[in-house]
């Protein structure tokens, strides 16, 4: 199906200039065989996003992933250091961790209870050598740690790339960097469980991404926030390659008499901007001068994705302190509230995606771009 | 501790890696115990993965030097 001229002919036709473009087609939202081409050709050979550093946040803390059919295991080390394995015993490729835990020793195996540090290094193979005997000439500890994934940590959000060919996280992620930079480098304090949420949705991962990159829908699907944020006050973020997405120029919360307090030595149009980049392809960020939150996407099926959002704040005060768990509360509320007017419309082109005569669409050049961008790339990354 | 009161605690907690520490203990007094070397080995052994998962860093260290001088590593 995506060996074929025709699909070539198609991907080509998402990459002409807005004006002529057509979207991407049918078939990469309805089929199975979409997915596994896009895990090769998208997430597996690029950097990708796969949790978050708040889903470990003590020293000893793993998560395993299974990342579109590879198991992973994100660990936080003794020294509070994010790295990412493939969660698997180097010794017979046993599963390692089912369970979202925290180890106060070493990670071990459960079937020959082979032990590994937080930081990979294989600690105790026992009996190896026969009983009582823990060691063998042939099992090498130094070059039979756990296998490492090249991870990089962005704003909090775990990104891998798995096949190790990506160019360094760093020039992946320059474009987002320009853009917004005055976030990225400050810290930034998870809001905790109450700042988190997810989405389980019936629909294809790339219409969640296409839905958050535009403004154009705000006055129809979120007529709430179009009152006092209205499309005219709504810009496109500029193309600066690997993103794109939509600002705003009249950020104002009413968080009545105790708001968040902003990050310190903001760049000054920030006191009323707000942008919200969708970092290609699965994750998207949102930054205001007084809170920050990321979003994930995980497709589990063509047709299925999970969406999860986490909130951050400028100061650990503002994150974790009785004094602002009222405010956090809400603000989390409201941003659930503001995304789940989103979920008609991505399941419902999830579900127009199978009428046989749509042909991936057109694009508004004045509303779609950023939409487009996206497309674009997706169709650059499936036609290399 | 007897034998008899050291086998029905091993079969207790047998599974149960929340008592690792526990476990630990036991089969070092369960070595302790052994007649012979080999067996002495296989039970620190078992000692020595229960403390490495409790991170019981001491008794780590004591059993890694107990196994050094058994041979078994």
């Amino acid at each position: 199906m995506f060996a074929t001229p025709a699909f070539a002919a198609e991907l080509e036709a998402v990459m002409r200039p807005v004006e002529r473009a057509r979207g991407l087609p049918n078939a990469l939202y309805a089929s199975p065989e979409a997915l596994a081409l896009e895990r090769d050709k998208v997430f597996h050979s690029g950097w990708a996003s796969i949790g978050f550093g708040a889903d470990i946040p003590a020293p000893g803390d793993v998560a395993p992933i299974d990342w579109l059919g590879a198991p992973l295991l994100m660990a936080r080390d003794r020294d509070g250091e994010v790295r990412v394995f493939e969660n698997v015993c180097r010794h017979r490729g046993m599963i390692l961790v089912e369970e979202r835990r925290n180890f106060g020793g070493v990670i071990r195996c459960p079937y020959h209870s082979w032990c590994y540090s937080l930081d990979g290094k294989l600690r105790a193979t026992p009996h190896v050598g026969g009983p009582g005997v823990n060691r063998h000439e042939a099992i090498d500890p130094a070059a039979t740690g756990l296998t490492e994934v090249r991870s990089a940590l962005f704003m909090d959000v775990v990104f891998v790339n798995l096949d190790g060919k990506a160019p360094d996280f760093a020039d992946w992620s320059a474009g987002l960097r320009a853009q917004i930079g005055d976030f990225a480098d400050r810290p930034i304090f998870h809001g905790g469980p109450e700042s988190g949420f997810a989405f389980d949705l019936n629909t294809n991962w790339k219409l969640v991404v296409e839905n958050n990159a535009e403004s154009y829908h705000l006055p129809w699907v979120h007529p709430g926030l179009s009152a006092y944020s209205r499309l005219e006050d709504h810009y496109h973020l500029p193309e600066r390659g690997g993103f794109s997405g939509q600002g705003t120029s009249v950020y104002a919360p009413d968080y009545g008499a105790l708001p968040f307090p902003d990050f310190p030595a903001l760049d000054g149009r920030w006191a009323t901007a707000a942008e919200y980049p969708c970092f290609f392809p699965n994750t998207f960020f949102a930054v205001h001068r007084d809170h920050v939150w990321a979003g994930h996407l995980a497709p589990r099926a063509h047709d299925r994705t999970v969406e999860r959002i986490e909130i951050y704040y400028t100061t650990e005060e503002a994150a974790r302190s009785d004094r602002f768990a009222a405010l956090r509360a809400e603000n989390a509320k409201r941003w659930r509230s503001v995304l789940a007017e989103d979920v008609f419309v991505t399941e419902g082109m999830q579900r127009g995606r199978g009428a046989p005569g749509f042909a991936g669409g057109v694009f508004s050049p004045a509303m779609d771009a950023p939409t487009h961008a996206f497309h674009a790339w997706i169709a650059a990354r499936l036609a290399a | 501790m007897d034998v008899a009161a050291l086998d029905a605690e091993l079969r207790r907690l047998h599974g149960d890696w929340s008592a690792a520490k526990r476990l630990s203990e036991l089969h070092e007094a369960s070595a302790a115990l052994a007649t012979d070397a080999g067996a002495r080995r296989f039970r620190l052994t078992q000692a020595w993965i229960f403390a490495l998962v409790a991170g019981e860093e001491p008794r780590i260290q004591r059993l890694e030097a107990a196994l050094r001088g058994l041979g078994g590593l």
